[in-house]
């Protein structure tokens, strides 16, 4: 079985670091990229072309963990910026797990109202075993 | 009729015709006035003298009105109606109704609103002799509709300020559950790692891990200072206190420091105000501490010297504050929402609650006073205006 590729956008560097873990705990082979916000995400999207050739395999991403509350670009901004982005380079994979500590049922709803997210994961609220289910359902 | 029936109708006519509060004015064919009531007399300050057999109701009538007027009608007949009486009978001519607001002209000068009806006077045989025109001043009842055309502009206006509040609010109470959940989830799921850690004999993994705890702690009592100083920004009474300007300088400066602050701080100081100054210290202390602690945040570490400053003078009946720095700036597109609640401009460089603006405000906004901003890659400065409070006399 090949890498799966993720990323992982949150401007909260323990946050990664604790999503990193349970990654690893699913045992499952996992290469992560890490963006700050929605901002830093956008860009690394944009950039398709160059970062298909530097990074062979693992781009574009087949999940990107999403974190609502960030600065410059917040989640929900990054959502409805990046279906065009998604479209106009024909990503099949690039799904998006929500990953938030907002257990505001109108985030949820919002959220999930974007045909590419797959998922809502409240922080702190789900165990490797889940998460490596998620991953698992959603291989191309 | 019978000629008793006729003078009694006679009189009855002549009754109301003196004592109706409506001005009574009748012209013949061509528009000459034949009569004009004791109302009239009143409310357009002409003697029937001055008018009868004289002049038209055009005398009293605003010219570029009944141009208007004439246009409108030669439209709505089909034919063109002339300025002048031909504008006030030509409807009732066709039978139609014919009653319109109109300007009436007071022999003083004074324009005030009327409603007209005119109508046709017609003799025994069906001849039409003239017209009648009764008119009622309508100057209270417009009055009336402005005043409660202003109301409900007003109420519209609250109505929107209170939506906006309301907005905030929910923006507010939204942000801050989330704000203040997520370092309690973040550090709790850590807690949970560091003791796998130390079952697992990774102690230098779990040191880490107690470090990112302490730090998440740290960054969730900030937030907490934060959030209750915007809400006692937000309480009312006004405490007036003598201001020592140096010594509330010396105490941010004191704080400051001891907040994790690798290098010592060097502020520029030029106080020239009245040491005898009164005003709001506590608040005064908030906004100068919050604008500081900005400079030292976002200081520019490539530039070859960091400057930040203070400057405390007064102008007028104004203390003016100006902080300055020649740190990193705010981005020029993110400077609308500078004081907006939860708004961070520079996430890579220092982290903070995204409330210290909105402290800086609140707290101005509550003294009565006005904020400055110019801000470049070369620097920022924030001028503060606040009104003096009175000068204690010794």
């Amino acid at each position: 079985m090949s890498k799966i590729s993720v990323l992982i956008v949150d401007d909260n560097e323990v946050d990664r670091y604790l999503l990193k873990r349970q990654l690893k705990e699913t045992k499952l082979d996992v290469a992560v990229f890490e963006k700050e916000n929605g901002k830093e995400a956008l860009d690394f999207f944009n950039v398709y072309d160059e970062n298909r050739e530097n990074h062979p395999g693992l781009f574009p991403p087949l999940v990107v963990f999403l974190d609502i509350n960030m600065p410059l670009v917040n989640g929900f901004e990054f959502l409805s910026k990046y279906g065009p982005l998604r479209s106009k380079h024909n990503i099949e994979a690039g799904f998006i797990m929500m990953f938030s500590s907002s257990e505001s049922p109108l985030d949820r709803k919002k959220a999930l109202e974007f045909d590419y997210v797959k998922g809502y994961l409240t922080k702190g609220k789900f165990s490797s075993e889940e998460l490596k289910e998620l991953i698992s359902s959603l291989s191309v | 009729m019978d000629r008793r029936l006729k003078e009694k109708k006679l009189s009855m006519l002549e009754a109301i015709e003196e004592n109706a509060t409506l001005a009574i004015i009748s012209t013949d064919l061509d528009g000459t006035i034949t009569s004009f009531n004791a109302a009239a007399q009143k409310m357009l300050g002409y003697s029937p003298a001055e008018l009868i057999d004289k002049e038209t109701p055009g005398v009293f009538h605003l010219p570029p009105e009944v141009i208007q007027r004439s246009k409108e009608f030669s439209k709505r007949l089909n034919r063109e109606i002339l300025p002048g009486f031909e504008t006030f009978v030509c409807l009732s001519d066709q039978g139609l109704p014919n009653q319109f607001e109109w300007t009436y002209i007071h022999k003083n000068g004074d324009h005030f609103p009327v409603l007209l009806s005119v109508a046709a006077l017609f003799n025994s045989e069906g001849t039409k002799t003239g017209y009648l025109g009764l008119a009622q001043d309508i100057s209270k009842l417009k009055r009336n509709e402005l005043d409660l055309e202003l109301s409900v502009e007003k109420l519209a206006t609250s109505n929107q300020k209170l939506a906006l509040l309301n907005e905030e609010l929910m923006q507010f109470s939204y942000r801050t559950s989330h704000d203040l959940k997520a370092p309690l989830v973040t550090a709790y799921s850590l807690s949970e790692y560091v003791l796998k850690d130390i079952n697992n004999g990774n102690l230098e993994e779990a040191k880490q891990n107690t470090k990112k705890i302490a730090q998440q702690m740290n960054k969730l009592k900030d937030l907490v200072i934060d959030i209750l100083s915007l809400a006692s920004a937000d309480l009312g009474e006004a405490v007036y206190e003598k201001i020592d300007f140096k010594n509330i300088l010396e105490d941010i400066r004191h704080r400051l420091s001891t907040t994790g602050n690798e290098s010592p701080i060097a502020i520029k100081e030029n106080i020239s105000v009245d040491k005898n100054l009164i005003g709001e210290r506590i608040r005064i202390s908030q906004v100068l501490e919050n604008l500081l602690s900005n400079c030292v945040k976002y200081r520019d570490k490539n530039k070859k010297e960091q400057i930040i400053g203070v400057e405390i003078s007064s102008h007028l009946d104004n203390i003016i504050m100006r902080v300055y720095d020649n740190g990193l700036g705010i981005p020029m597109n993110y400077q609308k929402d500078l004081f907006k609640m939860f708004k961070r401009f520079h996430p890579q460089i220092a982290e903070g609650s995204g409330l210290g603006l909105s402290i800086v405000k609140k707290n101005v906004d509550r003294m009565g006073g006005t904020i400055n901003v110019q801000s470049t890659k070369n620097g920022t400065s924030f001028s503060i205006s606040i009104p003096k409070g009175e000068k204690i006399h010794e």
